[in-house]
C-alpha cells in the first residue's frame, strides 16, 4: 500500500487557540483584519503566543497515501479535531503547511442541520445539496439512503417526530451514500446507533476507505487497531508517537497510565480508617491475576466512629485508557450490610469477572444507601489482571 | 504518478489568505452558480419551515408594514400629529414608506441571520458561506414582493393612479436591495463573533426609522433636515414615492449612484468574507 500517491502532507503544522472567550473573539477580529489588509506584512508565521493563548497543535508532520488509514488518537482536548479542521481547510494553521490533493469529505452526521418541521425527505435533499450534489443525483439515490438509515416508514414524517437515533442514522446515511472523496475524515463516527447499524457503517466505511487516504479519530482502541494501518498520537497538541498502529496504541495507553489520576483513598468524616484487599476464593490475591469468569472477593476492614445502616459496595473497573468497562453494585444483588461503631469486617464477592484479557484498575466505593454518603472510596489502589483466554462476547456483564 | 497531476492541490498555510481579489470574486461567483440549487432549496426550506407551526401562516409577513401604516394613519386622523405630504394622501405616503423601510430592515438582517443559521454546517463542512447568505437575500426579496403587493389596494382605495414613471419603481427597489445587502454583508464578520449586532440591530432600526422620511416628509431646515439630506435612504424613499405617485424623477441620479456604489461595496464584502472565513470558523465554535 505504501506506493500510493501522497494525498495529505503536513509539515510543521501548528495552531494557536485561546480558552478565554472574550480574548479569543478579539484575536479573531485581529486575525481577520490582518487577513484582509493587503499592507499587513506576511511574515506573521510563528509569532509568539498572545496572552492567554496556547498551541492546540504544534510541529505536526505526517503523510497519508491513497489506500492508507491513519488512526489519530489522543486524550480529549489533545487537538485531534483541530487538526482535522485544518485538513478539511475549514481553519488556517498558524504555522507550517498542509497539502491536500483532491477532494476532502468528512463522514459527519449532519443531523444538526436538519430542520425539525420538515420531512426526512426534504432534509435529505438539502443535506445532499450541501454535500455538493445535484437534485437529480440525490433523488436517484434516495431509496438507497432511506434503506441505509432503515427508516422507510418515517421518511415522509417531520424530523421532529424522529427519535434521536433515527435522526443520527439518517444524517449519517446521507453522507455515507453520497460522498466519494479522495481524502476521508472520520471523527468518532462509528460510535452512532445500535450494533446492527454500526456494523453497516463499518462496512460502508471499509468500502470508502479502499480508494481514499483516511484519517480516523476514535477513542476505541480495538476499532482503531483494526481499521488503521498507522497511528498518530497527539498529546497536548504535540505528536507523542507516529508509527505503526500497534506502536501508537501502546504509546497512547502508557500515556494514559502516567497522565491518569493518581490512586487515592477518600474517607468519610466519621470513618477513621479503611483497608481493602482482594481475594480469589480462599486465597489472597497478591498479584491480582485472574482468569476470565473467575470470582473475585473484596475484603474491607472499616473503623467507624458512628454506625451506618444499609451500606453497600459499589465497584467499578477501569481499563488502561481510564474508561469504565465494568460495574458491580451491592443492591443489584441484594447485598447490603450495617456498619457498627468500631472495627468492622465485610466482604463482597463478584461471582464472575467477565472482562477480556488485560489489566484493570478498581474503584471501590462503600456507600450508605439511605443518605448516599460515601464512607470510603478507594480509587485505582487495586488492580486485577485477567489472563489470556478466549475473548468473551459479552465482556461488560458482571454477575 | 500521472493521477497526481490531475488532482487539484489545496494548500492550507498561514499565507493562504493572500489571494488576488479578482480571482477570489470569480471563485465566489462560480461557487454560487455551482450551488444554485442549494440556494433555492435553502430559500424554500426556510419559507416552508417558518410558518408550518403557525395558524396565521404567511399573514405574519404582512403584519409589520400593515400595523405600522395603521398606527400612523390613526395618529394623523386623530390629529395627534400632522404631517404635510405634498402630492399624495398621507396613507399612501406612509404605506410606500413602510414598504420600502421594511424591505430595508429585512435586507440588513437576513445576511447575518442566515449566516448564523448556517454555522452548524460550515463549521463542519467546507461549503461556500455565500450560499446561505444568498438564500437569505432571496428571502428578503420575496418578503419585499409581498409588501409591495400591499401598495395596490391602498393606492386604489385612495384613488391614486400610478404615474407614468411607475415601472422605474423596479429600479428603485433594485437599488434598495443592493444597498441593504451591502450593509448586511458588512456586518457578517463582526456580527458572527459578537452577538451585540443581532441584539442591537432591531433597536437601532427602530430609531433610524425616525431619521429617514418614512412616516413624514423631510423638514426644510434644521438638524433633522441635514441628517435626512445625507441619509442614503432619503433618495430611495422619496424616489419610490416620486416614481409611483407624482412621477417626479428628481432622485433618480442619487438612486443610480447608490446602486453602483452598493454593488462595489457588496462585492468587496463578499471577497473579504471569503478571506476571513477560516478565522471566523476558528473562533465561532460549532
Amino acid at each position: 500500500m505504501g506506493d500510493g500517491e501522497v494525498l495529505i502532507r503536513a509539515e510543521g503544522v501548528g495552531k494557536k487557540f485561546c480558552r478565554d472567550l472574550r480574548k479569543s473573539l478579539w484575536y479573531g477580529v485581529c486575525d481577520s483584519a490582518a487577513a484582509i489588509n493587503p499592507w499587513w506584512s506576511s511574515n506573521k508565521t510563528v509569532p509568539g503566543l498572545r496572552p492567554g493563548e496556547f498551541w492546540a497543535n504544534q510541529d505536526i508532520d505526517f503523510e497519508v497515501r491513497r489506500g492508507e488509514c491513519l488512526g489519530l488518537i489522543g486524550p480529549n482536548g489533545a487537538g485531534k479535531t483541530t487538526l482535522l479542521k485544518m485538513i478539511g481547510v475549514l481553519i488556517r494553521p498558524d504555522a507550517g503547511r498542509l497539502e491536500i490533493r483532491g477532494s476532502v469529505g468528512g463522514l459527519i452526521a449532519l443531523e444538526a442541520g436538519f430542520n425539525p418541521v420538515l420531512s426526512g425527505r426534504d432534509n435529505v435533499m438539502i443535506n445532499g445539496a450541501i454535500l455538493g450534489l445535484s437534485r437529480r443525483v440525490i433523488k436517484d439515490r434516495m431509496d438507497e439512503i432511506v434503506d441505509f438509515a432503515g427508516i422507510p416508514e418515517a421518511i415522509d414524517a417531520p424530523v421532529q417526530t424522529y427519535s434521536s437515533g433515527m435522526r443520527v442514522r439518517l444524517g449519517f446515511a446521507v453522507a455515507v451514500c453520497l460522498i466519494q472523496p479522495d481524502v476521508l475524515l472520520l471523527d468518532e463516527v462509528l460510535a452512532v446507533g445500535d450494533a446492527a447499524f454500526r456494523a453497516k457503517c463499518y462496512n460502508a466505511v471499509a468500502k470508502l476507505r479502499e480508494s481514499t487516504a483516511t484519517i480516523f479519530v476514535s477513542h476505541n482502541m480495538a476499532l482503531v487497531s483494526t481499521i488503521a494501518s498507522q497511528g498518530l498520537v497527539l498529546h497536548r497538541g504535540k505528536v507523542a508517537c507516529l508509527g505503526s498502529i500497534s506502536e501508537a496504541v501502546s504509546s497512547y495507553e502508557s500515556l494514559n497510565e502516567t497522565a491518569g489520576d493518581d490512586p487515592h483513598l477518600l474517607l468519610h468524616d466519621e470513618v477513621r480508617g479503611a483497608k481493602f484487599s482482594l481475594a480469589h476464593g480462599a486465597e489472597h490475591l497478591k498479584t491480582g491475576l485472574l482468569n476470565l469468569g473467575d470470582s473475585l472477593r473484596i475484603d474491607v476492614t472499616l473503623d467507624a466512629a458512628i454506625g451506618f445502616r444499609c451500606v453497600y459496595f459499589d465497584i467499578v473497573f477501569y481499563d488502561r485508557a481510564g474508561e469504565v468497562v465494568g460495574h458491580w453494585s451491592g443492591p443489584q444483588h441484594g447485598k447490603t450490610f450495617s456498619v457498627q461503631v468500631g472495627m468492622n469486617s465485610e466482604a463482597c464477592v463478584i461471582e464472575r469477572v467477565n472482562l477480556t484479557h488485560g489489566r484493570y484498575a478498581l474503584g471501590i466505593v462503600i456507600r450508605c444507601q439511605d443518605t448516599g454518603a460515601v464512607l470510603a472510596w478507594s480509587f485505582k489502589q487495586h488492580q486485577v489482571e485477567i489472563g489470556e483466554t478466549m475473548p468473551s462476547q459479552a465482556p461488560y456483564q458482571m454477575q | 504518478m500521472n493521477l497526481n497531476e490531475t488532482l487539484p492541490l489545496t494548500v492550507n498555510s498561514p499565507d493562504s489568505d493572500r489571494r488576488n481579489p479578482g480571482k477570489l470574486l470569480l471563485e465566489i461567483l462560480s461557487d454560487l452558480f455551482r450551488y444554485r440549487e442549494l440556494v433555492w432549496l435553502l430559500f424554500l426550506r426556510d419559507l416552508k419551515a417558518q410558518f408550518r407551526q403557525s395558524l396565521l401562516g404567511y399573514a405574519w409577513l404582512l403584519l409589520p408594514p400593515v400595523l405600522t401604516t395603521l398606527v400612523w394613519v390613526f395618529l394623523t386622523r386623530q390629529e395627534v400629529v400632522s404631517f404635510a405630504t405634498p402630492g399624495m394622501p398621507y396613507p399612501v405616503f406612509v404605506v410606500v414608506g413602510t414598504v420600502v423601510w421594511q424591505t430595508f430592515v429585512r435586507l440588513i438582517q437576513m445576511p447575518l441571520l442566515t449566516f448564523d443559521a448556517g454555522k452548524t454546517v460550515f463549521t463542519k463542512l467546507r461549503v461556500p458561506p455565500e450560499v446561505f447568505v444568498a438564500a437569505g437575500v432571496l428571502r428578503a426579496m420575496f418578503d419585499s414582493a409581498l409588501y409591495c403587493a400591499l401598495l395596490i389596494p391602498v393606492m386604489w382605495s385612495f384613488g391614486v393612479r400610478p404615474s407614468a414613471a411607475a415601472p422605474l419603481f423596479a429600479l428603485v427597489m433594485l437599488s434598495l436591495v443592493a444597498f441593504g445587502t451591502a450593509l448586511g454583508l458588512m456586518m457578517i464578520p463582526l456580527g458572527s463573533l459578537y452577538s451585540d449586532f443581532k441584539h442591537g440591530l432591531p433597536v437601532l432600526m427602530g430609531l433610524l426609522l425616525y431619521l429617514a422620511p418614512v412616516v413624514y416628509a423631510p423638514p426644510a431646515a434644521g438638524i433633522a433636515s441635514t441628517v435626512m439630506r445625507w441619509n442614503p435612504m432619503t433618495p430611495i424613499l422619496m424616489g419610490a414615492r416620486g416614481v409611483l405617485v407624482t412621477g417626479s424623477l428628481q432622485h433618480l441620479g442619487a438612486i443610480l449612484g447608490i446602486l453602483i456604489a452598493s454593488l462595489f461595496v457588496a462585492l468587496g464584502c463578499l471577497a473579504a468574507l471569503r478571506v476571513v472565513m477560516p478565522h471566523l470558523v476558528a473562533r465561532m465554535g460549532a
